[in-house]
C-alpha cells in the first residue's frame, strides 16, 4: 500500500508540472472577480504567454486600445523593471512555488509626503485547461479564471 | 404626508454632537462667520452608500482602528487606481499615474460612507412612480438627440463634458481634482464659489419669495437661514439635466446644513426630499475641511481645452474602424461607456 501511495504521489507531481503556463488564454466572463482596475491594473481579457526554465514572458492586452504590453518575469529571484504606469517605479520577481507562478510587483511614487509603496502579488495556477490568476494587494483580492485557446 | 414632515424634521434637526461645542466667530453684522477657503478632497476614497461588507452595520460602528485601517486600505486603492495621464504601452508605459496631486490625500479621509440618513446607509429605492417618470425624463432627453449618438455632436456630451456645471451637489462631490470651494459672507447673503467648473451660488438669506415655478436653473433657486451656528440651504427649481439621481427636478428639494464643528471644519449635511422619487427624504453627510493655503484655482475648462474635440474626433475614428472591421466580417462590440458626470453622486 505504501508503494502505490508513492506511485500516486509522483504521477500527481507529474501532472502538476505539465500543466504549463505557455499558450493563449482567454478571460471567462464568468470567472472575471469584478469590473474595472483593481491595484492599478487594467484586467486583460487576452494573455499570451511563454515560459522557459529561466523566464516566463506575459503578453497582455492592457495597453491603449488593447494593444500588447508584455512583461518578462526572471525567476532567478531578482528583481527587474517590468511595464508600469507612468510616474511610477515598477518592478518585479518571480519564482514557481508549488506549481504555481508567483510574481510580486512593487510599485513606488513620490508623494507629497516621500516616497510610497506598494506591493501586489499575481499567483498563476493552472489546472488542465483552466488558468486562475489571484492578484492581491494588502487585504484584497481579486481573482480572474481564464481558458486556454491555443 | 405627516410621516414624511416628521421625518423630514427629524432628519434636519440632526446635527451632529460636535457641532454644539464649537461657536464660530461672528462677522461685523452678527451672522457666525463661516467665511474661508475649504476642501473636501480628503474624502475622495469614501463610498456614497455602505459597500456590502458591512452589511448590518451602522455608520456608527466604524470607528477606530477599524476606520483608520479601512481610510489607509481606500488611500492605496485611490492612488492605484488613478486616471492615467496617458500612456504608451509601445514604450512600457500603460495607464495609472496619480496626474492629480489630490489623490495623495485620500489617507486624510475620515468617513466609512456618506449616507447616514437611513441608517442602513443606502440611498431607499425609488416608488415604482418615481422609477417610471425618471425613466420616462431620461428618454424624453434621448429623443432630443433625435437619434443621434452619445458623441455626434457637442450637445451629445454631458453637462459636465461641456463645462457647463456639475449640478447640485455634485458641484461638492468630492473628486480627483478642483476640490477647494470659498464661502464668502455679506449682509444678507452668502456666497460658495465652487473651484470646478467656477460656479457660484449667491445665496439670499432673507424671506424674499422665490423664483416662479416656470424658471429651472442648473444651480436652482436658493434661500438660507441661521438655526445657530448652522446655515442652512434650501434649493429648489431645477433644471430638467441635470437631475440628481434621476429624481424630479420640478419636486426636488435640496436642504444643505453648514454646521462649524471646529475650528477649521465645517459639517455639510444634504437632505434630498422628493416625494415623487423617494417615499421618505434621505441625507448624506460630509466634513469640508478649512484651507487657507489652497484657495480655488483658476478653472480653465475651454480655454486651449482639445478635450470636446479629440472626444468626438475619436468618436469618429472608432466608427471608422467598426466599419473597415464590418466590410472584412468582423464585428466590434463596445463595452458599455462610462460616463463621467457631475451628477454621478
Amino acid at each position: 500500500m505504501r508503494a502505490l501511495a508513492v506511485v500516486v504521489l509522483l504521477v500527481g507531481s507529474a501532472v502538476v508540472a505539465q500543466a504549463g503556463l505557455a499558450g493563449t488564454w482567454t478571460l471567462d466572463p464568468a470567472g472575471r472577480g469584478g469590473r474595472g482596475n483593481f491595484a492599478g491594473y487594467a484586467t486583460a481579457t487576452r494573455m499570451v504567454i511563454t515560459e522557459s526554465a529561466t523566464e516566463v514572458t506575459i503578453q497582455t492586452n492592457t495597453g491603449t486600445e488593447n494593444q500588447p504590453v508584455t512583461a518578462t518575469y526572471k525567476l532567478d529571484g531578482s528583481e527587474n523593471p517590468v511595464p508600469g504606469p507612468l510616474g511610477w517605479d515598477t518592478r518585479a520577481s518571480a519564482a514557481r512555488q508549488d506549481g504555481r507562478l508567483v510574481v510580486t510587483i512593487k510599485r513606488s511614487i513620490d508623494g507629497p509626503d516621500g516616497k510610497l509603496h506598494f506591493e501586489i502579488r499575481d499567483a498563476y495556477t493552472v489546472a488542465g485547461d483552466v488558468l486562475t490568476l489571484e492578484r492581491s494587494q494588502g487585504s484584497r483580492t481579486q481573482k480572474m479564471v481564464y481558458k486556454r485557446t491555443s | 404626508m405627516h410621516t414624511r414632515v416628521a421625518l423630514l424634521v427629524a432628519l434636519l434637526s440632526a446635527a451632529p454632537a460636535a457641532a454644539q461645542t464649537w461657536t464660530p466667530s461672528r462677522t461685523p453684522w452678527g451672522d457666525p462667520d463661516l467665511q474661508g477657503n475649504y476642501s473636501n478632497k480628503y474624502e475622495q476614497g469614501t463610498p456614497f452608500e455602505r459597500p456590502a461588507e458591512f452589511d448590518g452595520r451602522t455608520i456608527h460602528d466604524i470607528k477606530g482602528g477599524e476606520l483608520a485601517d479601512l481610510i489607509r486600505e481606500r488611500a492605496v486603492e485611490v492612488l492605484l487606481n488613478s486616471p492615467f495621464s496617458g500612456g504608451d504601452p509601445i514604450a512600457g508605459n500603460f495607464g495609472g499615474a496619480p496626474a492629480f496631486y489630490d489623490r495623495f490625500e485620500a489617507n486624510k479621509g475620515s468617513r466609512p460612507w456618506f449616507v447616514v440618513e437611513p441608517s442602513d446607509g443606502k440611498v431607499p429605492a425609488m416608488t415604482p412612480e418615481g422609477r417610471q417618470a425618471s425613466q420616462a425624463r431620461a428618454a424624453a432627453r434621448a429623443a432630443m438627440r433625435r437619434g443621434r449618438g452619445t458623441a455626434d455632436s457637442y450637445e451629445d456630451r454631458s453637462l459636465y463634458d461641456r463645462c457647463i456645471t456639475r449640478g447640485l451637489p455634485g458641484s461638492m462631490m468630492p473628486a480627483n481634482y478642483g476640490n477647494s470651494y470659498r464661502i464668502v459672507q455679506g449682509p444678507g447673503f452668502v456666497a460658495i464659489s465652487y473651484e470646478m467648473v467656477h460656479e457660484t451660488r449667491v445665496i439670499p438669506l432673507d424671506s424674499r419669495p422665490k423664483i416662479g415655478d416656470a424658471i429651472r436653473q442648473y444651480m436652482g433657486d436658493a434661500r438660507g437661514h441661521w438655526e445657530g451656528n448652522t446655515l442652512v440651504v434650501e434649493t429648489t427649481n431645477f433644471k430638467d439635466e441635470p437631475a440628481y439621481r434621476g429624481s424630479n427636478p420640478r419636486t426636488l428639494r435640496l436642504i444643505e446644513r453648514f454646521t462649524p464643528v471646529g475650528s477649521d471644519k465645517i459639517e455639510w449635511s444634504v437632505t434630498v426630499d422628493d416625494p415623487t422619487s423617494w417615499k421618505t427624504p434621505w441625507t448624506f453627510a460630509m466634513p469640508l475641511t478649512r484651507n487657507d493655503k489652497e484657495a480655488i484655482f483658476e478653472y480653465a475648462c475651454h480655454e486651449g481645452n482639445r478635450a470636446m474635440e479629440n472626444l468626438l474626433s475619436a468618436a469618429r475614428a472608432q466608427e471608422k474602424a467598426e466599419r473597415d472591421a464590418a466590410a472584412k466580417g468582423i464585428i466590434i462590440t463596445r463595452e458599455k461607456e462610462d460616463t463621467v458626470t457631475g451628477d454621478a453622486n
